[in-house]
């Protein structure tokens, strides 16, 4: 059995008003997160997901309940203590002009030094480690302020890394990355998990991110008991579209991805034998065409000779791009 | 590989350390009567009985208390103005932010606009000691009450909203009082206003520089938590500061050194803005164990060259310090400014 790292027993969040009831958001939640996993809490906006987060992390006083850290109440340990038992990485950034990469990263062993805050050859030596794990190093000596948000992303999760702490707990870290670096910052987080054996908590809306990250996600919704799963199990059951949808958007299973019901304007047949053919099918799927298997009746897409081909009306029509195929079916 | 970052640069610290040297000399030396360097070395470290009585007059009761006020005074103003500017991640921030300067201009103003004390201002002792103390307990009331609104507040920008208001209430108090002074009175209180390093009393002077060397050794021990609150409240918070008393220890040794410079020395405008800016374009760095040194020595030398260019002999008596620290800082501020934005558009 794995180490429990967080846990809430029967924790209530929300907001107090004086003089009047209190306002929860969810009903009571318990939840386990053990030592290895990534864990994902995912959901809207304005879902009240980063009131748990904070909750969670103690820098808000839950209703009722309580959170323990390993065992203990988050509420009861020392602040020091607390520092040397999780790290977070925040969408708030410093911005100072003169706040240098090493500035930061270096932080992260604060809370291991004293007064004076002088840092020893194993304080370096675990700075420049974790500089490496990112691939950062080069960064070390840019302002802090000068860096892309995929690299700033990097640097604090460095940071994090520096702290030396068994769980680290990220807040959107995908929040303003373009697509290839959140890809690089999903794969970072599993090496993370897989080989330094970090505990994982982070928070996303991005689908895409946290099907491709995350062990276990923690679905919330405004008055909807939380639920917890792993992720292919909470698609099938309907609880990914149930949780995170939105007015329209429908969670195509199919594509694994949140898609705007379209009215299918016909029936196009394609047997997706080779590559160019799969991409034929993503751009009439996309174009709102249905895609059906070739039966002998439906008008049928076929690759011959790097040529796209199709038969209409004892017509043969021809096109080199898809671009140009689906410009002729469009006209037809 | 690591080692070698964020050391003290010794050696732009010595050649600062130098030129307040020099600086303190040329203070002693350059004035309405000028002394010879022989001269001073004779009072200093030689046979004073041997000198014209009127030179060691000038020597040991004006020059030196002079420059030893201005050293201090500029010292304890930059720390104070970088406390500010970290504590409330403000640029603008400065010492006089949170209404303690005008809480001393209120107290000094009770005195000299109610009691009118006014002739008798400055060179009686039992008066310019009296006016300190008005100021240190007008700077201490206002400190008093922004670190218990402190304790209930959660947000620092409103900490910062509510000093401001302080010191609006503060100087129309005093602006009434002013208004309804006569005219003797509200020219001594507009010359205190002005600021002048010549009104500490050399029988004072001892006292008022160890008060400022307790509140800058305290302000050392404050880098790592002003590094942390660099980062922002909840990233300096997961690092183990407890934000709430740390911004009560900043505000407290802030308002202090404010509160002491203010009462002997007026409100010296300027100097607590624009010092953090040179020492972190100096320096470049946002590192507190580098930046307080060189805030302290920095602020020296702009105090002494201020005190300088105002007592350059040509200007009949001293030009009042608190227009020469804004002629000079407040261009050297915008000099920075545009020089920084080259430096990061790259």
């Amino acid at each position: 059995m794995k180490r429990k790292v967080l846990e809430t027993k029967n924790l209530s969040i929300g907001y107090r008003v004086s003089g009047k009831p209190d306002i929860a958001l969810f009903p009571p939640i318990n939840i386990t997160l053990f030592e290895g996993d990534i864990v994902a809490l995912a959901g809207a906006n304005g879902s009240g997901k980063t009131t748990l987060f904070k909750t969670l992390t103690d820098s808000t006083k839950p209703l009722s309940g309580e959170v323990l850290l390993f065992d203990k109440n988050i509420r009861h340990y020392s602040a020091t203590k607390k520092a040397s038992l999780f790290s977070i990485v925040l969408t708030e950034r410093p911005d100072d002009v003169f706040l240098k990469v090493f500035d930061v990263v270096a932080s992260g062993r604060y809370p291991y030094v004293g007064l004076w805050a002088k840092l020893k050859k194993s304080d370096y030596e675990i700075i420049e480690q974790s500089l490496k794990l990112t691939g950062t190093e080069n960064l070390i000596d840019r302002t802090f302020n000068s860096l892309s948000d995929g690299e700033r992303q990097k640097v604090m999760i460095s940071k994090a890394l520096a702290q030396n702490t068994p769980l680290i707990v990220l807040d959107e870290p995908a929040a303003f990355l373009d697509y290839p670096s959140k890809i690089e910052l999903t794969l970072l987080l599993v090496k993370l998990a897989r080989e330094q054996h970090k505990t994982i908590l982070f928070s996303s809306h991005d689908l895409d991110i946290l099907m491709r990250t995350a062990d276990k996600l923690w679905l919330v919704a405004r008055n909807k008991p939380l639920v917890s799963g792993i992720s292919e199990d909470l698609a099938i059951s309907g609880l990914i579209d149930n949780y995170l949808s939105c007015n329209d958007l429908i969670f195509d299973l199919k594509t694994a991805q949140f898609t705007i019901p379209k009215q299918k304007k016909c029936q196009i047949a394609i047997e997706p034998a080779d590559l160019c053919l799969q991409w034929v099918e993503r751009a009439l799927i996309r174009k709102g065409y249905e895609v059906v298997k070739p039966d002998g009746k439906t008008l049928e897409i076929t690759s011959e000779n790097g040529f796209f081909c199709f038969t209409y009306f004892e017509k043969k029509y021809q096109a080199q791009t898809i671009e140009e195929l689906l410009n002729q079916i469009e006209n037809i | 590989m690591l080692e070698k970052r964020n050391k003290m640069k010794w050696s732009a610290l010595i050649c600062l350390l130098i030129s307040v040297l020099f600086l303190f000399v040329l203070n002693i030396l350059i004035g309405s009567v000028p002394i010879s360097i022989r001269d001073m070395a004779h009072v200093f470290f030689g046979d004073a009985s041997r000198m014209d009585k009127g030179i060691v007059t000038i020597l040991l009761n004006y020059r030196l208390p002079q420059a030893l006020v201005a050293l201090f005074s500029g010292a304890g103003l930059a720390v104070a103005g970088l406390l500010m500017q970290t504590l409330f991640r403000n640029p603008l921030a400065d010492p006089s932010i949170l209404g303690i300067s005008s809480g001393a201009s209120l107290g000094v103003a009770s005195v000299i606009l109610l009691f009118g004390s006014g002739t008798l201002l400055l060179q009686n002792w039992w008066t310019s000691l009296g006016i300190s103390v008005a100021a240190f307990i007008g700077a201490l009331l206002v400190l008093l009450l922004i670190l218990s609104l402190s304790l209930r507040l959660k947000n620092i920008v409103s900490l910062l909203l509510i000093g401001i208001m302080i010191a609006f209430i503060t100087s129309s108090i005093t602006d009434l009082l002013k208004f309804l002074s006569g005219k003797e009175e509200l020219h001594s209180f507009v010359i205190w206003g002005m600021g002048s390093f010549s009104n500490v009393s050399q029988s004072q002077l001892p006292f008022f520089m160890i008060a400022i060397l307790i509140g800058l050794l305290f302000s050392l021990f404050l880098s790592k938590s002003l590094n942390m609150i660099l980062l922002g409240d909840c990233y300096a918070e997961n690092l183990g500061l407890n934000i709430h008393r740390s911004s009560l220890f900043i505000i407290l040794i802030a308002g202090y050194l404010t509160a002491l410079i203010t009462a002997y020395a007026g409100p010296i405008a300027f100097i607590g803005l624009s010092v953090p800016h040179m020492a972190r374009f100096l320096f470049k760095t946002s590192d507190h164990k580098i930046l307080i040194p060189a805030c302290i020595i920095l602020g020296m030398l702009l105090a002494l060259f201020c005190n300088l260019i105002a007592r350059l002999p040509g200007f009949e008596g001293n030009l009042p310090i608190n227009s020469v620290t804004s002629l000079i800082g407040a261009p050297f501020v915008i000099w920075i400014i545009l020089k920084r934005q080259r430096i990061f558009q790259q």
